[in-house]
């Protein structure tokens, strides 16, 4: 049985709508990250643990045993860490010694080190030791690795390990899709309008060998752009991506805030994506028509694309491609 | 609604190690014994019976003590750590770690009881007021009782404000008008009438008694002063608290 059932959740705060269409199963061990706002995130987690309900759809809870990790939550910065530690273990009755586990969180040496006294990525695995203290089932953490060095992170990874091979389920989400890449194994974003879209991922080492693929099927029309990030790589439909655009001879994916270099040459990707949409409304600039909602004259010759979205990006388009994108969607 | 024991004695035992590893709290009830010892020093050594005057050093010092010691130090101390709590988000971490709130309050309150009592028995030899004329029961009830009053203030102010400067702010007129109860007594007859129904009016006529030699006698007034105020404010503390929770943010 999944751990948590979320079904078309919806919620509304203050006549404004915060959540919609989240459609999420967590099921045990599992490592889910989920691309949104702290604000967003913030409801979700609360809808989760069950401190405020939806204002339409279902959730089905198959645990009390969750515990969150707000980016804001503090230590008792005063103390040392075995003593932070042995308060929380006698609130959680943990009845194991704690120094059996310090080095599983990379903390033996600074065991009786103040808390004040430590890194922003030891201070993490402190919350992350004390959290596991009581055992539980479902993790809620918000953005973990944040300003974190990569020594930390991959401390931090390794903590992460024990907590799964004790069969804890984490769902962590943050602003940014590098952070849930090194986190989790399935990736959701969030998009207000359409509500909770997966993302299609592939593990360098999970790869298929080359004699395998050439018996596969190869189905027509499917086309992704793909960013290669750390040791993943990830598949981005045209209709997610905002507009391309080219940096330094790079070819940057931009989609919300964030952008993702992919290999793929401008010339390349306009000739793979013209058919999904785009189009080449500037040498350094190809833009998802389904995106622009405005097209703005600030003087005879100069005309701007204004795109769909909080960020309001504006882009150029020169006078002749005005022309060739006015035959285009005939307006 | 069940309590834990063992997470009354947790959160208690938190709370002592935050105190020892932050001595700044232990402030108030050491400057109340520094300054009532340094004030019998400076001040002249006047008795009722031989100025003719309705004042006594003692008695004025042992009031004073007890009134900074129970006001500044049980007001403060208790809605101090809340406010720093809320404001450095430690509070809510406590809370998601299924400590209920009561179970929070009560493991807070039990260390500076302790103080409070403390103080106030250690402010009888610092005041001048001799030992042996003390009714050691009737004092310890009433500052005891005094002292729980000034710590349900200080948790409501502590549960009401969001930040520490809230919290300072909230309490500064209540703890200048709590503070003056002694000297506004003295100098004010009409006033030293309606000082009488608060609890700080109590604790002054207590200390006055003693200091007098006159020996202090349970009164129905006192009693039933001490009982409201303790009965008015623990009442709109959970007021308070089922309002707002303990961290609303």
């Amino acid at each position: 049985m999944a751990l948590m059932t979320l079904e078309n959740v919806m919620k509304q705060e203050d006549n404004s709508t915060v959540l919609k269409g989240i459609d999420l199963i967590i099921n045990e061990k599992s490592q889910i990250g989920i691309k949104m706002t702290n604000e967003e995130s913030l409801v979700l987690f609360k809808l989760i643990a069950g401190e405020l309900t939806p204002s339409s759809g279902r959730i089905e809870i198959g645990t009390s045993s969750i515990l969150t990790e707000f980016t804001e939550d503090g230590l008792y910065e005063d103390l040392t860490v075995s003593s932070y530690l042995a308060a929380f273990k006698k609130i959680a009755d943990f009845k194991n010694p704690l120094k059996e586990f310090s080095g599983i969180f990379s903390l033996s040496d600074v065991w009786n080190t103040k808390i004040s006294k430590l890194s922003l990525d030891q201070k993490k695995r402190i919350s992350l030791f004390r959290m596991s203290l009581f055992s539980p089932e479902l993790l809620l953490i918000q953005s973990p690795l944040s300003n974190s060095t990569a020594e930390g992170i991959e401390l931090y990874k390794k903590a992460l390990d024990h907590l799964q091979s004790n069969n804890v389920a984490i769902l962590f989400t943050s602003h940014f899709l590098e952070e849930l890449l090194l986190l989790s194994n399935d990736i959701y974003r969030y998009n207000h309008n359409i509500g909770l879209e997966k993302t299609d991922l592939a593990h360098e080492n999970k790869l298929m060998p080359a004699d395998e693929t050439e018996t596969v099927i190869k189905p027509n029309n499917v086309y992704k752009v793909s960013s290669k990030l750390a040791d993943k790589t990830i598949f981005f439909s045209p209709d997610e991506i905002d507009f391309i655009e080219s940096i330094n001879s790079v070819s940057n994916i931009r989609i919300g805030e964030e952008y993702f270099p992919t290999v793929l040459t401008m010339n390349e990707l306009e000739e793979k994506l013209t058919k999904f949409g785009f189009f080449r409304c500037h040498r350094s600039y190809l833009v998802n028509l389904q995106r622009v909602s405005e097209l703005v004259s600030y003087s005879k010759n100069t005309f701007t694309l204004i795109l769909k979205g909080s960020s309001k990006v504006n882009l150029p388009i020169s006078r002749n491609r005005l022309e060739a994108m006015r035959a285009l969607i005939e307006f | 609604m069940s309590l834990s024991l063992n997470k009354i004695n947790a959160v208690l035992q938190l709370r002592l190690k935050l105190m020892l590893s932050n001595l700044s709290l232990l402030f108030t009830p050491i400057f109340a014994i520094g300054f009532v010892i340094i004030m019998g020093s400076l001040l002249p050594n006047l008795d009722g019976g031989e100025a003719g005057a309705p004042f006594s050093t003692s008695g004025f010092l042992l009031s004073f003590g007890l009134i900074f010691n129970i006001a500044i130090g049980g007001i403060s101390m208790s809605s101090s750590p809340i406010a720093e709590e809320k404001e450095k988000h430690t509070l809510r971490v406590l809370m998601t770690s299924s400590v209920k709130g009561v179970e929070y309050f009560i493991g807070s309150m039990i260390p500076l009881l302790v103080i409070l009592v403390a103080t106030n028995i250690l402010l009888i030899p610092a005041s001048g007021v001799a030992f042996n004329d003390i009714p050691l029961p009737a004092y310890l009830v009433i500052t005891t009782l005094a002292s729980l009053i000034s710590i349900l203030i200080g948790y409501i102010i502590g549960t009401y404000a969001k930040n520490q400067a809230q919290a300072s702010l909230i309490s500064t007129p209540i703890l200048i008008t709590l503070t003056s109860i002694p000297v506004l007594k003295i100098f004010n007859e009409n006033l030293a009438e309606i000082l009488n129904y608060t609890y700080g009016g109590v604790i002054a006529n207590l200390s006055d008694a003693l200091a007098a030699d006159r020996g202090y006698q349970w009164n129905v007034t006192d009693v039933s002063v001490l009982a409201a105020w303790f009965i008015a404010t623990l009442g709109l503390f959970i007021y308070i608290y089922k309002k707002n929770g303990l961290d609303s943010d």
